[in-house]
């Protein structure tokens, strides 16, 4: 059953982001209609619709993303055990490599990921309930609840995705070493393999960052929801503000501290699926040129865009770093002439440019990756074509294609967009609202007075959600390559071992 | 292979027809149980795709194939007519009628050469001539 959901992610993806997109029409109309709605049922009903469903619908559109991987983990490895099955055959000696824990759980993280998501909009029902019925004390717990459940969704479904990378970098790295080696010993009749160490291809800082980035996000909002429950309980009041002066705004901006720790993370496990995809091509044209005797053509310099990666993930999580420490000093010296500084409006578009620069680096990574498996999906024909003419001892010979000069020409620079304009609405949503406020905070006027106040959640929430919605098309795109690779691997391998065994 | 189809039906035509020639010649090359398996999982490939996308598909592959070397062209042809047992009627045909429809277009000259190498390839195979009637 579970197999049939996988495949379905993309009605998950669109589900997800009509979900977003009902909560900004809602939240257009609430704009619209606040005078007549203030104090309303409909007023208390949409105030806590619109904090928790467009979560939910960003949480589907994680879950998507996160089962578009599923499907690629399931397609390469599915083409390392069908190689691996036609290398047996030919009498090869080989050993099955056991998946790590987390490749047989990143699925299961994702599911978890979305039911505690779905636990947190079925509380919002209660919280509903109680907001229309004015039963305070039900209300304050019923929020509070919620906040720890909402963090703990986050963490899980890209702590998900970021081990589903992983488990790809692991599946990849392995055939990428062991393909042209396996190959190489089909043809001079070895039987006996240097065994390789799986363990060697996870690089081990990375996977502590994305272990690091699931804890900090998992658990920021604990505090947030233990400091407003002892608050609640000893003040009888359910502000932010504790007794010993500690806001809980830090801690929300520390839950983004892990999210971008998370996404900085996930641009690296791509940059690492990168060097594979590379490195796939350049060992199966050595393997090419030893086997069949020929001159293969080198492969084209790498993009610039990788480099543009790295710049766009490190210049995005360090400021976040350096945005959150401003914070904490501000909240440390809040009384003193630093409080002057109208911080608190900034919080918002300080997270936003921060997410925008790691979801540009992380666009930039699935651009290049569709290019590379598009220059392997020219390759790999041509190069098995060879191999087998050679074990045929035919001397017919198939020329490789030659490096392309424009690559980027492969690349769905649609989808790249797509994020770039994802990225915009979610500064559009926080940058000039702030600037807003800050000038009301300056003329004396209260917040409550800005109207368009209530359209930063869904503007930001549509802006990601397209951000989303556009990775989870390009990981649709890639799961459309990685069948395609899974077909030419095993008929290429399956042709080489027939040859080769009918050939003694 | 459904996904690779889609993909080289929604590519340009330059990328289209340089992967299908790669990937002929492939299967040209494969035993013949596993090319007649291919070709099979290729026609299934192609019937699921739309109207739209699935003629001028054809028409790539059809002008990829005029490029092959007889001996690809051969071992293609035996592939595809042998292929027909692993598929079911109505995909065997729709591939069938869409291909003879593409090679019209292409003009009488090399309908007469497609129908006409088909025929021999079949003879010289013993195998059923397959029906050229659109």
């Amino acid at each position: 059953m579970l197999e049939n959901i996988f495949k379905r992610y993309k009605e998950i993806l669109f589900f997800g982001f009509s979900l977003v997109l009902i909560s900004l029409g809602l939240g257009i109309w609430r704009t619209i209609n606040e005078a007549t709605l203030q104090g309303t049922v409909v007023e208390i009903v949409l105030r806590r619709f619109l904090e928790i469903i467009p979560l939910l619908g960003l949480g589907f559109l994680k879950l998507g993303i996160g089962f578009a991987i599923v499907i690629i983990v399931k397609s390469i490895k599915s083409t390392g055990e069908n190689a691996t099955g036609s290398f047996k055959k030919a009498g090869l000696k080989l050993e099955d490599y056991k998946a790590p824990f987390f490749a047989k759980s990143f699925p299961i993280m994702l599911i978890a990921g979305i039911l505690s998501e779905l636990v947190a909009a079925v509380i919002m029902i209660f919280w509903i309930i109680a907001g229309v019925n004015g039963n305070e004390f039900a209300n304050h717990i019923y929020e509070i609840i919620t906040v720890p459940i909402e963090g703990l969704g986050v963490a899980l479904l890209i702590g998900g995705i970021a081990f589903g990378l992983t488990t790809i970098v692991l599946n990849l790295g392995i055939q990428v070493n062991e393909l042209p080696k396996r190959l190489k010993a089909l043809v001079k009749g070895e039987k006996d393999l240097e065994v390789l160490q799986p363990r060697s291809l996870i690089p081990r800082w990375t996977k502590i960052v994305t272990i690091t980035g699931m804890i900090v996000t998992a658990s920021a909002l604990i505090p947030v929801a233990i400091i407003r429950a002892v608050n609640y309980a000893v003040n009888y009041s359910p502000t932010y503000e504790t007794p010993v002066g500690l806001n809980a705004l830090l801690w929300d901006t520390w839950i983004f501290l892990g999210i971008a720790i998370l996404l900085f993370a996930i641009s690296y496990w791509l940059l690492r699926i990168i060097k594979w995809l590379r490195r796939q091509r350049t060992q199966l044209g050595k393997t090419v040129e030893e086997i069949a005797e020929m001159k293969v053509p080198t492969i084209e310099n790498p993009l610039k865009i990788t480099t543009a990666v790295h710049s766009f993930a490190t210049a995005g999580l360090m400021w976040m770093f350096i945005f959150f420490f401003v914070i904490a000093i501000y909240q440390a010296f809040q009384e003193t002439l630093l409080g002057v500084v109208p911080l608190k409006m900034l919080i918002k578009p300080g997270r936003a440019i921060s997410l925008a620069l790691l979801f540009i680096g992380i666009g930039l990574a699935l651009l290049t990756i569709v290019v590379n498996l598009n220059l392997t999906a020219f390759m790999l024909p041509s190069s098995f074509s060879n191999i087998v003419n050679a074990i045929k001892n035919d001397d017919t010979r198939v020329e490789l294609p030659q490096a392309s000069d424009k690559p980027l020409k492969l690349s769905p620079m649609k989808l790249f967009i797509g994020i770039l304009i994802g990225a915009v609405i979610v500064l559009i949503g926080t940058l000039p609202l702030a600037i807003l406020r800050i000038s009301y905070q300056f003329q004396g006027l209260t917040q409550s007075q800005l109207t368009v106040e209530h359209l930063i959640g869904p503007i930001v929430s549509t802006g990601v959600g397209l951000i989303f919605l556009m990775i989870g098309l390009f990981f649709s795109t890639i799961v459309g390559f990685v069948k395609a690779r899974k077909a030419i691997i095993s008929e290429g391998v399956e042709s080489c071992v027939y040859y080769s065994i009918e050939k003694k | 292979m459904d996904e690779m189809i889609k993909m080289l039906a929604d590519a340009p035509e330059e990328q289209r027809h340089q992967m299908l020639t790669q990937r002929l010649k492939m299967v040209a090359g494969q035993p013949e149980e596993q090319r007649i398996k291919s070709i099979a999982g290729l026609i299934t490939a192609v019937s699921s795709l739309k109207e739209k996308k699935m003629k001028p598909f054809i028409a790539t592959r059809m002008k990829v194939f005029m490029g092959l070397t007889p001996e690809e062209k051969e071992a293609i042809l035996v592939g595809r007519m042998k292929a027909g047992n692993l598929l079911s009627d109505k995909i065997y045909k729709i591939d069938q009628k869409t291909t003879l429809e593409v090679a019209k277009q292409m003009g009488e000259e090399k309908f007469k050469m497609i129908t006409g190498l088909m025929k021999q390839i079949a003879e010289k195979h013993g195998l059923p001539v397959p029906e050229f009637a659109m």
